[in-house]
């Protein structure tokens, strides 16, 4: 009962929060340099025109007037019409999404599945060859550029050992294989960072949490190192590696762009980056509402996590 | 009791459960000295209580993790020595073995219980894994064994505390949880490491008498260690005084603790806040100098939630400090004498009532002479080690107060060398830095820079509760002396009565905020009136021993600087 409060709770939170977001994008166009009305009318128009357009677009209202039209618009699903391609927002935005989704959940899926243990054991061993390892790769890992490690891989993995296709994204509709296949080597791109960052988290808090008393208790019962490790350090380290976890979905976002350009997915990274080269603000408009509906979806699903995690975390 | 019950309990004196001989333990080499263990032997019996009792850094916890094979290797280790369980020598065995021999035939119980504890589980299962990791019960029966063992621990309600946390559980139940654990599988050695210290005295009381119990019930061997006199004399059989990794006497508790036969021991007997009110604590002047009247203040709480939980901190306590006098702010913890002082010292606002220093309502006087009201009062905290900053030398603290007040920087470098001269440190330590320093000699420090102020008014808030009892003992003697060659008044704040009863004219008991009774040091402990300062007099640890031998080493406290130079 409780739980449910906190979450209807957090939920309210999170409407005034896509409130504000959408009051932000709306004055970013009002702002936006350049008229709309001009620019649709295009260049050999009447005046008079121009002005029939702007009333037809609403655009002589007040400002709080057209953003709770164009508000109600878009509760209603109308993101309204990309300029360039004459398709609605909602639409194109819906062609692209599946390759990006895909690639944003293999790379934290892999990162998480590798980083944690990996994490944890150099915690427990600090000093010891894995520890440093870790240390020598993630050096290695954040000075170079995520491209450069893509088009490594693809040297090697596609051209010399034609392991793994070159480019190219296959839905996971059309059979596991063939998906697994083409997205293995974008994720291992994507994924080296967050392997690194989420590793690095997870070795600095069980190295801490394996200096409190209740880690020296449970040797004291005669647990063994991997119950030790597994049942009593990691479930205390959790919340700082969740809430990682959690910031690399935001920020595999904006990395998409880059892989998905170097293994030429047509996924909402390129999409992005075409909307902002052809101005075409309807678009641009509606990718960062949704994906701002996505960081703060999953913001409060880390927040009820923790209250999952830790009880002593009140509701 | 029967006669056959008492032969049946007596300590299996022939067959020892432990055995530790000639045991020497290293330390890492730029520690302050080679050896943390040197040479030490002891036994303990089936049914037996033996107190290593030891100050600070004399290696009584590190003898405890070599027992349990937790040395923090390879900084730490074992040299030579043996240290025998029931004629198995521990230090001979595998890691594996040795992971099967804790929890089961040698546990441990530690000094925080609230830290001991995993705050993410509940704590039955944490009972319950001694139980799983050792034997094949299923899961059924190890509940109901850990219900059992939680009943035999006294907690209440069992069934429901098996599903809670941690942090729902007071200090005294945390605990008792932790020797339920360490009892589950009647191990033939209990070590308990100061488990009381955290503690309230009067949950003290009760944890002692359960260690007691379980002792004889578990026919256990248990190792108690501890840094308080009192406690080795209210539990201990047998005593082991430590000292700098050597065992310096041992025998049997009151032999010991009644007629030392080293020096060291004599001067720790010494050192003990005897449990009777010294005299000349009387004040030597009769002006009021601070006065709250009928202080209120709740603290709500914030959460998530809309309701906030309300907890009342303190409910219309009044107090009075004068001219000269030290008076007591005694209770246990979470009873609000830490909030009265902080509001005393304005450092926080109270829902009603009011202070007056010196006749004048205190917000009256800081409106319109803050300064003022600040030097005139200053306050010196419990942890000396986190009070000092560390990047500035003890000199710059001191002088730091005195220079905002517009003392020029000459005199106040002057004042500085000369108050640290006051509280017995060479002045030319000026220019070091706090970590260069004993705890101990840190708190001298941070009263220096109190007293750099010139203040009226010092609230020492637990000023000595972090301190071994012989630096205790001088810094007890050392507030005795300014007070009595200055006007200075004193709030002390403090959860130990015997501490209060040393320097205290007055001592106000509280309670859940109140305070249920101010009176005379002297009547308060001859005729209290109220059943709360009876049951917390009668809870101070080892007090019948103690009342004693009072008399025969009261003039040894006041031993002047030959110990005080000593830390």
């Amino acid at each position: 009962m409780a739980f449910a409060v906190f979450a209807a709770r957090r939920l309210a939170s999170m409407i005034w929060v896509m409130l504000f977001v959408a009051l932000f994008v709306f004055s970013l166009l009002y702002l936006a340099p350049g008229d709309a009305a001009t620019v649709i009318a295009g260049e050999d128009t009447s005046p008079e025109d121009v002005e029939r357009i702007r009333k037809g677009l609403g655009l002589d209202q007040p400002f709080h007037q057209q953003f709770l039209i164009w508000l109600g618009n878009i509760l209603q699903g109308d993101f309204g019409i990309s300029i360039f391609s004459n398709i609605p927002v909602l639409e194109l935005i819906g062609q692209r999404l599946d390759p990006t989704i895909s690639l944003t959940l293999t790379t934290i899926i892999f990162s998480t599945l590798v980083a944690v243990p990996f994490g944890v054991i150099a915690a427990w061993r600090s000093g010891s060859l894995i520890d440093r390892s870790l240390m020598l790769f993630s050096a290695i890992c954040f000075a170079m550029p995520a491209f450069v490690l893509g088009y490594c891989l693809i040297l090697l993995l596609s051209l010399q050992l034609d392991l793994f296709p070159v480019q190219g994204f296959v839905p996971i509709s059309d059979g596991i294989g063939p998906f697994l296949l083409a997205i293995t080597l974008p994720t291992l791109m994507l994924g080296t960072v967050y392997i690194v960052l989420i590793a690095r988290i997870t070795r600095a808090t069980v190295m801490d949490v394996l200096n409190e008393d209740y880690i020296r208790t449970a040797r004291s019962r005669g647990l063994s190192e991997r119950e030790v490790l597994i049942r009593h350090a990691l479930p205390n380290a959790a919340v700082p590696i969740v809430t990682v976890i959690g910031l690399g979905f935001a920020l595999i976002i904006g990395g998409v762009v880059i892989t998905e350009t170097v293994f030429n997915i047509p996924g909402i990274g390129r999409l992005t980056v075409d909307a902002i080269n052809k101005r075409d603000y309807p678009l641009i408009q509606g990718i960062i509402i949704l994906t701002s509906a996505v960081y703060v979806i999953i913001n409060t699903i880390i927040d009820i996590l923790y209250v999952y995690i830790d009880p002593r975390i009140r509701l | 009791m029967g006669a056959a019950k008492s032969v049946a309990t007596l300590p299996d004196t022939v067959n020892k459960a432990l055995e530790v001989e000639n045991l020497t333990v290293t330390l890492p080499p730029d520690a302050e000295r080679r050896l943390a263990v040197d040479d030490v032997s002891f036994s303990v019996a089936r049914n037996e209580i033996l107190c290593l009792l030891g100050e600070s850094g004399s290696g009584k916890s590190i003898i405890a993790l070599a027992i349990m094979g937790l040395l923090p290797r390879p900084v730490v280790n074992v040299r030579s020595g043996r240290i025998g369980l029931n004629g198995q020598d521990l230090l001979a065995l595998s890691p594996r073995r040795m992971r099967q021999m804790r929890g089961q035939q040698v546990s441990m119980v530690f000094q925080e219980p609230m830290t001991a504890l995993n705050p993410l589980l509940p704590v039955g299962d944490q009972i319950s894994e001694v139980l799983r990791t050792h034997t094949k019960l299923r899961k059924k029966e190890r509940r109901d064994r850990v219900l059992t063992l939680m009943d035999d621990m006294q907690l209440p309600d069992c069934e429901r505390l098996y599903a809670a946390y941690p942090h729902q559980l007071s200090g005294g139940q945390q605990q008792r949880v932790m020797i339920a654990s360490a009892l589950a599988l009647e191990p033939a050695l209990l070590i308990a490491d100061e488990p009381t210290t955290a503690l309230d005295v009067t949950t003290q009381a009760r944890i002692l008498s359960l260690i007691r119990k379980v002792c004889v019930d578990y026919n256990a061997a248990v190792l108690l260690i501890t840094h308080d006199v009192g406690v080795a004399a209210e539990v201990g059989d047998r005593v082991a005084v430590l000292r700098y990794g050597r065992v310096v006497e041992s025998g049997p508790t009151r032999s010991v603790l009644e007629s030392p036969a080293q020096d060291y021991t004599r001067m720790l007997m010494a050192s003990v806040p005897r449990f009777q009110p010294r005299t000349g604590n009387q004040p030597h002047h009769y002006r009021l100098l601070i006065e709250a009247r009928d202080i209120s203040k709740t603290y709500v709480g914030r959460s998530l939630s809309a309701k906030g939980r309300q907890v009342q901190a303190l409910r219309d306590a009044s107090l009075q400090v004068y001219e000269g006098e030290i008076v007591g702010l005694v209770g246990e913890s979470g009873c609000g004498k830490s909030t009265l002082a902080r509001i005393i010292a304005n450092l926080e606002q109270s829902d009603h009532g009011e202070i007056r220093f010196r006749g004048e309502e205190t917000k009256a006087l800081i409106a319109r002479d803050n300064r003022a009201f600040r030097k005139g009062l200053q306050i010196v905290f419990q942890d000396p080690y986190r009070s000092l900053n560390p990047r500035r030398s003890i000199g710059q603290s001191i002088v730091e107060g005195p220079l905002n007040m517009g003392v020029s920087s000459q005199e106040a470098w002057e004042g500085a060398r000369a108050i640290l001269e006051d509280v017995g440190i060479d002045a030319r330590a000026v220019t070091r830095f706090p970590h260069e320093f004993s705890g101990g000699q840190r708190q001298r420090i941070c009263i220096a820079r109190a007293l750099a102020m010139q203040p009226a008014l010092l609230i020492a808030d637990e000023i000595v509760s972090a301190l071994d009892v012989s630096v205790q003992a001088q810094i007890l003697n050392f507030l005795r002396e300014i007070r009595d060659r200055s006007d200075l008044g004193v709030l002390f704040v403090t959860h130990d009565l015997r501490v209060a009863a040393e320097i205290c004219s007055r001592i106000a008991v509280m309670r859940s905020g109140e305070i249920v009774e101010m009176q005379e040091t002297q009547s308060l402990f001859e005729s209290p009136q109220q059943d709360y300062t009876r049951s917390l007099l009668n809870a101070v640890p080892g007090k019948a021993l103690l009342e004693g031998t009072a008399i025969e080493l009261v003039d040894q406290t006041d031993r002047p600087a030959s110990c005080a130079k000593a830390d």
